[in-house]
């Protein structure tokens, strides 16, 4: 052949040349970028939105999810008043407890959130663990990726689901009484705060590019992600509290900031002298806050977060306080486990009593006492019997009298008190910690309650 | 026999092919030390339940007949053959023993490599491929030449497409800007395409530059740690070398040649490149994507070096109490062209459910989800969404391909 000769002949070279153009031609339709500062690579990536699919694609609907079934603090208003209707008796009684066996080692569980189907547990760990009131594990999930410095997020949870997260932006519908997946979306983005209900949506807070918050809209039905995710000029980590229906106020670091949720902007945003701690509690459109520096402050909602009132405290607050209504009184323990009394109108401190609380929570909460309390505890009837429940001593929670701080009742736990007890009729459920890893559902139920279900 | 004396015939009268012959041996028991480094792969598929097929069969269990017993022989005899072979071919001159030996170490590698898909490699298609060619084809030193440079330039064209041009390869090996990366991607291109086609050619001017190119193309990859496919890239241009000089020096002797033999015809050497060629270029004849031909043309294209999917699966191990979501291993490492395939993270589903089934009684099924992107695409696609994966009646063929199967039972 000629091109074996030694010396080759033109038209062997010739080609080879146009051989060796079309080699260079393939190199750069193949990489149009190779000579610019773009980078293929980048060109290729069809960034996040094409591996935003829900799994799975068709996800069986059921009917409705319906309404939430738990909030943090009995309320999207955080200002944890008990919402159950009916007034309770003084005298409750640890009836029944049930010691759990998660079956998980060294699982602690950080967020409780729960209803009447049962608890729902979740912390710095992969598990999430569905607990009967009875105290047996009915599922458990565990996710596949690592929890690093965040945990999993508090379980959101609504009449058919619950809906369990990943701190780096994974979440899943689970069927509340089986575990069974529903749907599953994967944002592949960290949340930077808890994620909440919206009407009909789980609302996912991820990081927004290159600053501020994207909020990222998931059908709770479908798992269907809305076409639109508006950005919020917030600082990552705030908490909320929902104020009207047109208004969130949110919490983070030391600002206070009204949220128009209509269309996801920043209504007014108010600066305080300190760190706020947890959620605004907000009553009849008063916003109630505590702050690290030992203060309660009153702002108003509708005055772009004026401030009303302030109240220096001898110790700062141990978390957010809780409202007592007509009488427009607030709760709140401070972080030496004493209770503070003051006046919602004025922010005048009413009484501070120090009840010891050495139990993990430090919250406490206002409910309802029945009629014949009343008139025993020389109350006012204009307040309805409002009355402060709270941790108190070392497992134990009391009731006490707004007006004067007088302990109406006092019930012995066999553990320490975790969380806010579920409220259910004529019971409060706790999540108890007998010794380290030992924990407990614990009934709490009401006296007479209890003599029924003896004779039966 | 007269096709084998026509070969030996040819193969005894050059010292090069000669030597092409040792290191064509030496390809093999390198091939067949992976295997064993492997933990004796071509067994370790033999002993599963189901073989992934080669698109030239329909089923592939009838590769299945013998016993692990004959297999076991069948794999040491592989070693045995090619290994003696080698020392024969390099160090004797036993060529026509050597023939024969490495003739029926092919006959066994080949029953060995075309049991299960998961055997086969760009490596191992040009060990086989060269061998048979060397072994039957006659015109054995213009053939072997060009097979080289096919091999080279092939590899080079299906390097020439966005998913190696990216760089990513090289950013995986070592740590380079991005741009960088991109520019060698380019460059082994264009060595491998230009460099591989300069070989075929007598002027010594394009000859060593091209060959020069290609050798410290080479070295630098063995340095990176392609050990495998470099160290046959060298051995290739160690022959090509001396099939030049060896060709420069009978040039000088030519009248001291044999005219017993007329020179063979390259006609045969023609067809298998046409062929070879031919499944190179598959992707530009734009043949419909479930063909026939197209099935059995891909089976000799090499498999593209970077991978050219991205592919996110999602499994969920489920037991009677609880659910986790699990990360499904592979049974063994994987070609990139081959990380996101369906059928191989179906077989893997199915043997991890035997797995777990056997391990934890609480065990129920696997669901899982395959979401798979060719680079140039701006969404994924979902190759399979299977709720109860170890359904015993569920096959690859029910899964659909594309299709959604769901079980509704769960």
């Amino acid at each position: 052949m000629d091109y074996e000769s030694r010396h080759v002949k033109w038209y062997w070279l010739v080609l080879f040349t146009l051989y060796s153009a079309g080699v260079v031609y393939l190199l750069f339709e193949s990489n149009p970028f190779l000579y610019s500062h773009h980078e293929l690579r980048a060109a290729l990536t069809a960034g996040a939105n094409a591996r935003l699919q829900t799994i799975p694609s068709a996800p069986a609907v059921s009917d409705k999810a319906g309404n939430p079934t738990f909030y943090a603090r009995y309320g999207f208003e955080r200002n944890a008043m008990d919402s159950a209707s009916a007034p309770r008796p003084k005298d409750f009684e640890e009836f029944e407890k049930h010691a759990v066996d998660f079956g998980i080692p060294d699982f602690k569980p950080e967020h409780i959130v729960g209803d009447a189907s049962g608890f729902y547990l979740s912390g710095r760990s992969p598990w999430v663990v569905a607990l009967g009131l009875d105290g047996k594990v009915r599922w458990k999930y565990k996710f596949g990726g690592a929890i690093s410095e965040k945990s999993v997020a508090p379980v959101l949870i609504d009449q058919a689901h619950a809906y369990v997260i990943h701190p780096a932006g994974e979440v899943l519908a689970l069927n509340k009484i089986s575990g069974e997946i529903a749907w599953l979306i994967d944002t592949h983005t960290e949340t930077v705060a808890e994620p909440f209900f919206w009407n009909n949506q789980l609302v996912m807070p991820i990081k927004g590019q290159p600053t501020g918050v994207q909020l990222v809209l998931i059908n709770k039905l479908t798992g269907q992600r809305a076409e639109t995710s508006p950005k919020l000029e917030i600082k990552p980590g705030f908490q909320l509290a929902r104020a009207s229906a047109n208004l969130l106020v949110a919490t983070v670091d030391n600002k206070v900031v009204g949220i128009d949720p209509t269309a996801w902007t920043v209504a007014w945003s108010q600066t305080l002298t300190d760190p706020v701690k947890g959620p605004a509690s907000i009553a009849d459109g008063q916003v109630f806050v505590a702050t690290l520096g030992a203060k309660i402050l009153k702002l108003d909602a509708t005055k772009k977060g004026k401030i009303d009132w302030e109240l220096d405290l001898e110790k700062a607050a141990a978390s957010p306080v809780a409202y007592l209504p007509i009488m427009h009184k607030l709760a709140v323990l401070d972080s030496s486990g004493a209770l503070v009394v003051l006046d919602a109108k004025t922010g005048k401190s009413l009484w501070r009593y120090a009840i010891e609380n050495r139990n993990t929570l430090t919250e406490t909460w206002s409910a309802r006492l029945s009629a014949k309390h009343i008139e025993e505890f020389k109350m006012d009837w204009l307040h309805k019997g409002w009355v402060i429940w709270s941790p108190c001593g070392e497992r134990r929670f009391c009731v006490y009298t707004p007006g004067k701080g007088q302990l109406i009742s006092r019930a012995p736990m066999s553990g320490d008190i975790l969380a806010l007890p579920l409220q259910l009729e004529k019971r409060w459920v706790f999540l108890l910690r007998h010794k380290p890893g030992q924990y407990l559902v614990s009934h709490v139920v009401e006296a007479n309650e209890i003599k029924r279900l003896r004779i039966q | 026999m007269e096709i084998a004396k026509a070969n030996l015939w040819e193969i005894k009268k050059s010292g090069s092919l000669r030597t092409l012959g040792g290191l064509l041996a030496l390809f093999h028991s390198l091939q067949f030390y992976l295997w064993f480094e492997q933990g004796h792969l071509p067994l370790k598929l033999v002993q599963q339940d189901v073989p992934m097929c080669w698109a030239l069969f329909e089923t592939c269990d009838w590769m299945r007949i013998f016993p692990l017993g004959v297999f076991s022989f069948i794999y040491y005899s592989y070693a045995v053959f090619v290994g003696l072979a080698a020392f024969l071919f390099l160090l004797t001159s036993l060529v026509g023993l050597a023939y024969y030996l490495l003739l029926f170490g092919l006959l066994f590698g080949m029953s060995l490599y075309f049991q299960d898909l998961r055997l086969s490699s760009n490596e191992g298609y040009f060990i086989f491929f060269a061998t048979f060619a060397y072994l039957f084809v006659p015109a054995k030193h213009r053939l072997m030449r060009w097979l080289v440079m096919s091999f080279f330039a092939a590899r080079g064209l299906s390097q020439a497409s966005p998913d190696w041009l990216t760089g990513n390869w090289y950013m995986e090996h070592l740590a380079l800007p991005v741009k960088l990366a991109e520019w060698l991607a380019a460059v082994s291109v264009i060595v491998q395409m230009i460099g591989g086609m300069a070989l075929i050619f007598r002027d010594g001017r394009y000859f060593w530059s091209g060959w020069i190119g290609l050798f410290f193309f080479e070295c630098t990859h063995l340095y990176i740690g392609e050990m495998f496919s470099s160290s046959l890239a060298m051995g290739a241009l160690l022959y090509v070398a001396f099939d030049e000089l060896e060709l420069r020096k009978a040039e000088r002797e030519y009248v001291y040649q044999s005219f017993i033999r007329p020179e063979p015809s390259f006609v045969f050497g023609g067809i298998l490149l046409a062929f070879f060629w031919c499944a190179q270029l598959t992707p530009f004849f734009g043949l419909e994507r479930d063909s026939r031909l197209k099935s059995v043309l891909d089976v000799w294209a090499l498999h593209p070096e970077a991978a050219h999917e991205e592919c996110e699966q999602r499994t969920f191990a489920r037991y009677k109490d609880r659910t986790e979501e699990v990360a499904v291993d592979s049974q063994m490492s994987r070609q990139p062209a081959m990380l996101c395939n369906p059928y191989l993270r179906f077989l893997d589903l199915k043997a991890a459910c035997k797995a777990k089934k056997d391990e934890d009684p609480n065990f129920v099924t696997f669901s899982s989800v395959l979401q798979v992107r060719n680079y140039r695409e701006k969404s994924t696609y979902r190759a399979f969404e299977v709720k109860d994966f170890c359904d015993p009646e569920l096959t690859f063929k029910k899964l659909g391909e594309v299709k959604w199967t769901t079980n509704p039972a769960m």
